[in-house]
């Protein structure tokens, strides 16, 4: 399975390449700094380690791809495009890793800034009252789901803070593939759990993320 | 006769009353100009804001500001923003407009080395200058 970069994010069009996930890799290797050796460790503990996706059914402009980036935000900096429902990390060198990812429906959108506090593999899942409220047989979870591979939350979660507090807001994996590229969320930022392992070995605590208002 | 005189007489007065009113016509009196006004600030929309509203307000604009520091700052249509503070230096970073709050963090400096986390204020005007938390912002001229 193949990867493609055909677009750059400033929506010019970037020659078109078609890039392995080794090539897609070491592009994307060559491009940031090292990863640090913690996320090796985190790899390697995975409890419950996932197969290679296949994004055959995955719009194009959802799936991973290496792209060009125009833009002056810094290297390190996680962009979520609202309206085109990507995640983007920013790297060195005029590149992007980008993502597609689920945004919130509507009335559950926000936009702003946030720093990544925390990172969490295989998170706990506690549904908030309100989400309760709106679903009562979450009830049965409102102490708190395991994390695994049945808990919405997905493979990984990075937790969204701001001005030093945590908004409830997580950028993380799902159990519902499907929704990728959709308005589906609560408001947290959703991704193939197979891309949101591969941002989360990436995107350090303290990474910015930028949450970009619609129709802006 | 006498309503012939009257009708006359009429005629006369009305020819006056016309010439009076046509007279800032005459060729030989200058047109009063008017001194030009001294430039009036316009002023500020209030709020509440939504994101777009925030974004059209700062978005490619350079403000004073005052309240954490002060000194000058621009607020780039993509996103990122430059800063000169009083007595220290220059600086970057980042902002992002949210429905009735600014965001903002700045990037780390040799003054600020660690940089400012993801903040996020309250954005509300009072018609001359924009408020985010404690930071005031005043369109620059």
């Amino acid at each position: 399975m193949g990867y493609q970069s055909r677009m750059s994010l400033d929506g010019s069009p970037a020659a078109s390449r078609k890039l392995s996930r080794r090539g897609f890799v070491a592009g994307a290797l060559a491009c940031v700094a090292p990863v640090p050796a913690f996320a090796v460790a985190y790899e390697g503990d995975d409890p419950f380690p996932l197969p290679p996706y296949n994004y055959r059914n995955v719009p194009e402009s959802f799936r991973p791809a290496l792209v060009e980036y125009k833009g002056r935000q810094w290297p390190g900096t996680i962009i979520v495009d609202t309206s085109a429902r990507q995640l983007s990390l920013i790297l060195d060198g005029g590149m992007a890793m980008r993502f597609g990812c689920a945004v919130g429906k509507d009335g559950f959108r926000w936009a702003g800034l946030a720093d990544v506090g925390r990172k969490v593999m295989w998170p706990k899942w506690t549904p908030p009252k309100e989400m309760i409220a709106r679903s009562p047989e979450k009830a049965k979870w409102a102490n708190g789901m395991p994390g695994g591979p049945d808990n919405p939350l997905g493979a990984r979660a990075l937790y969204l803070f701001q001005n030093g507090q945590d908004t409830l807001f997580r950028i993380h994996g799902t159990t519902e593939p499907q929704s990728i590229g959709k308005r589906a969320s609560s408001g947290c930022i959703r991704m193939i759990n197979q891309d949101v392992v591969e941002l989360f070995r990436r995107a350090p605590i303290g990474a910015r993320v930028v949450v970009m208002a619609e129709g802006v | 006769m006498i309503s012939f005189m009257r009708a006359w007489a009429a005629v006369a007065v009305l020819a006056v009353v016309v010439a009076g009113c046509s007279s800032s016509s005459n060729p030989d009196i200058e047109p009063a100009i008017e001194a030009p006004a001294a430039p009036i600030a316009e002023p500020l929309a209030t709020g509440p804001f939504t994101a777009a509203q925030i974004a059209k307000a700062l978005g490619e604009k350079t403000f004073a500001y005052s309240g954490t520091g002060s000194g000058t700052v621009t607020f780039y249509a993509d996103g990122t923003m430059s800063y000169e503070e009083a007595g220290k230096g220059s600086g970057t970073g980042i902002w992002q407009a949210s429905d009735g709050s600014l965001c903002q963090a700045r990037n780390p400096t040799s003054f600020l080395p660690k940089g400012t986390p993801s903040s996020c204020q309250p954005f509300s005007s009072d018609g001359m200058r924009y408020t985010a938390g404690s930071m005031q912002l005043q369109p620059s001229s």
